[in-house]
């Protein structure tokens, strides 16, 4: 079964390198030690500036370090750090009422898994097969009996669990944490955010690997992917904007402004994310649509955009690997 | 015997540049082939097409009768490779390489006693990203190795091996002809490919230029020691006698040094080395083996070159006579 081969020996190379801590390292920072940070201390402001000066923190540490156990040891620091500081911060004269709510816990996970699970996906597929392109060790993978079939869903797989077990561990702990200090906070409800969760990760992982089936160099493949990112982070809002220039009275959003915005994968996630939790206001990372009511702006909507990506993303890589010469 | 490799019409296009042009070439059951051509002939994209890395152009390659790019999967799971530009992973130590191809072809193969072969034993628990070019060249001897197969496709397979490793390699591709597999070896070294084939194809421009036997390749093109003798002076009278002499088989006239191509026999090196300094204008020589380029200079036609002429008409250029007028 050249794929499960293929599977195991890609696993064990990527958490041999630097590849598989980082991926775990910013899973856990917007996960677990956001949601312990909350359960520590109250003040919503200050702990999102520490957790965010957290991970950016980690990330920079991340560029330069070299190997698994540097990067696990800085991270590991980083959190007792922001633990010490949180604690110091804490106002002790908030008691047991003032308790961080689900929605806290569902917007600080889910919106930063929203924002870092692509960078996550991406950072953990795009070398994939360009990169064994260049350093030869294609003619190692393809000199074996590995159908190209067999190769590309062997890379899926193991970049998928590069991603998803970090992201299930971590969530599982979150949901503890939560169901424990959090007011209203629940378990379930932190599951039903790590089902969402998968796909969303599988869809970057996705758009990473297509990048890296297309790509001539890894170089290239990088670019794809950032520009893949930019695209539906920053580009798919800017069209929407564009558009609305022409309409006359922009308040309300038009019905076609949420047909378009929610074919956006990162808005489908963050869509489905809001069934965890009630958000009195709406979700702040989505346009609330006030009186529109059209299917665009459902649950279902969502999940089927969300699937929809989750699928196409990697097929289309698969479809362009099988027929391209590759030395 | 019946044919393992047969390119029919081969051509295989890079935007315009055409690597192989209508390459056609049997390799039969059980023969140690030796591929030969300079770097840039179009070797390594032919044996790319072979194993599917490449798509052909136009023609194609089949092996054991099946198509190498339709049926890639049946043509790798009997067939050993080792290709030029093979990367390792560098995460995985040289017993994980040997081992996963093991799993890989399903093969029941000791991983230690292959690593032992090719005398990489002492560094097999060592990751492959900290070896040498020479130790990672042994390890993929060794994968090669694995599953005894039936075709062996060694692409310029002693880069970076030092002699003993190149006295290894050449040990081993004549066990495994021994054993009766079929032996594909490409190099753009002619002694090493002539050590060990049976029959040889010159690939010159993307088609083959030659092929048959190596003594029939040898004579045909007279391939043997290449004397260069640096001369004060290069007299017309020594030239036509050197042409003359027995066993010499070609003389090219250099910048004051004379290149004379002859077989490989001390007395016809005697004879010619005796003229040169009866002519007195010895002052120093070398002898160098008879490389590639020397045989491909020669039918490109791309250097000056004074043909020995048959004996016959030997007298019309006769120093002797020409002296004898004179008197």
């Amino acid at each position: 079964m050249s794929r499960a081969d293929v599977f195991r020996r890609d696993l064990r190379s990527v958490y041999r390198s630097r590849t598989g801590t980082a991926v775990t390292a910013i899973v856990a920072l917007t996960t677990v030690v956001a949601a312990g940070l909350f359960a520590l201390g109250s003040g919503v402001q200050a702990l999102a500036g520490i957790g965010a000066l957290l991970v950016v923190g980690s990330l920079v540490a991340l560029v330069f370090l070299g190997n698994p156990k540097q990067i696990a040891a800085v991270v590991v620091a980083f959190t007792v750090l922001a633990v010490v500081v949180t604690l110091a911060l804490r106002d002790p004269t908030t008691g047991v009422g003032a308790r961080p709510s689900m929605g806290t816990a569902v917007l600080v996970a889910g919106g930063g898994l929203s924002f870092l699970l692509p960078l996550v996906g991406l950072i953990g597929s795009y070398a994939a097969l360009v990169g064994e392109r260049e350093t030869g060790s294609v003619r190692f993978l393809l000199g074996l009996p590995n159908s190209r079939d067999g190769a590309y869903a062997g890379k899926f797989l193991a970049r998928t669990a590069v991603v998803c077990v970090p992201l299930v561990i971590c969530l599982l702990l979150t949901g503890a944490i939560v169901a424990l200090t959090f007011e209203d906070g629940s378990f379930l409800a932190t599951v039903g955010l790590t089902v969402v969760s998968i796909p969303y990760a599988l869809l970057f992982v996705g758009i990473g690997l297509t990048a890296s089936a297309y790509a001539e160099t890894s170089n290239r493949a990088v670019a794809v992917v950032i520009a893949v990112f930019a695209v539906l982070r920053g580009g798919w809002p800017a069209v929407q904007f564009l558009m609305l220039a022409g309409v006359e009275d922009a308040y309300p959003r038009p019905e076609w402004y949420f047909w378009i915005g929610r074919l956006n994968p990162i808005n489908a996630y963050v869509k489905l994310t809001t069934l965890f939790a009630e958000f009195e206001y709406g979700h702040p990372l989505l346009t609330a649509p006030g009186e529109i009511a059209t299917v665009a702006t459902t649950h279902s909507f969502a999940a089927v955009v969300l699937l929809a990506w989750t699928v196409v993303a990697p097929l289309a890589g698969l479809l362009y690997f099988r027929r391209r010469d590759l030395l | 015997m019946s044919p393992v490799v047969e390119f029919d019409g081969l051509t295989k296009r890079f935007g315009g540049v055409t690597a192989v042009d209508d390459l056609d070439l049997v390799v039969e059951s059980g023969e140690t082939f030796g591929f030969l051509g300079p770097n840039g002939a179009g070797k390594s994209t032919a044996i790319n097409v072979m194993l599917d890395f490449t798509r052909p152009s136009d023609g194609r390659v089949s092996v054991f009768g099946r198509d190498a790019n339709a049926e890639s999967l049946a043509v790798r799971r009997r067939t050993g490779c080792l290709l030029e530009g093979y990367g390792v992973y560098p995460e995985l130590t040289g017993r994980e390489h040997v081992e996963h191809a093991i799993e890989t072809k399903d093969a029941s193969d000791d991983p230690d006693e292959l690593l032992a072969r090719v005398g990489l034993s002492d560094a097999a628990g060592r990751r492959a990203g900290g070896y040498s070019k020479g130790m990672a060249q042994r390890m993929a001897i060794a994968v090669a190795l694995v599953g005894a197969p039936d075709l062996l496709v060694l692409d310029e397979p002693s880069t970076g091996l030092d002699p003993n490793g190149a006295r290894v390699l050449r040990g081993i591709v004549e066990e495994e002809a021994a054993r009766g597999a079929t032996v594909f070896f490409s190099s753009h070294i002619l002694e090493q490919v002539e050590a060990v084939a049976d029959r040889i194809g010159i690939l010159l421009d993307g088609s083959l230029a030659a092929e048959g036997g190596v003594d029939d390749l040898r004579r045909e093109l007279g391939v043997g020691t290449t004397l260069d003798v640096s001369v004060s002076a290069v007299p017309g009278t020594l030239v036509d006698g050197l042409c003359a002499t027995d066993g010499v088989e070609d003389v090219t006239v250099g910048d004051r040094r004379l290149e004379i191509a002859c077989d490989g026999d001390g007395a016809t090196k005697l004879r010619v080395l005796n003229a040169v300094a009866e002519a007195g204008v010895f002052e120093d020589f070398d002898v160098r083996e008879a490389s590639l380029s020397d045989v491909f200079s020669r039918y490109t036609g791309s250097e000056e070159r004074v043909a020995a002429p048959p004996r016959a008409g030997s007298e019309s250029a006769d120093p002797a006579g020409a002296s004898g007028a004179s008197e």
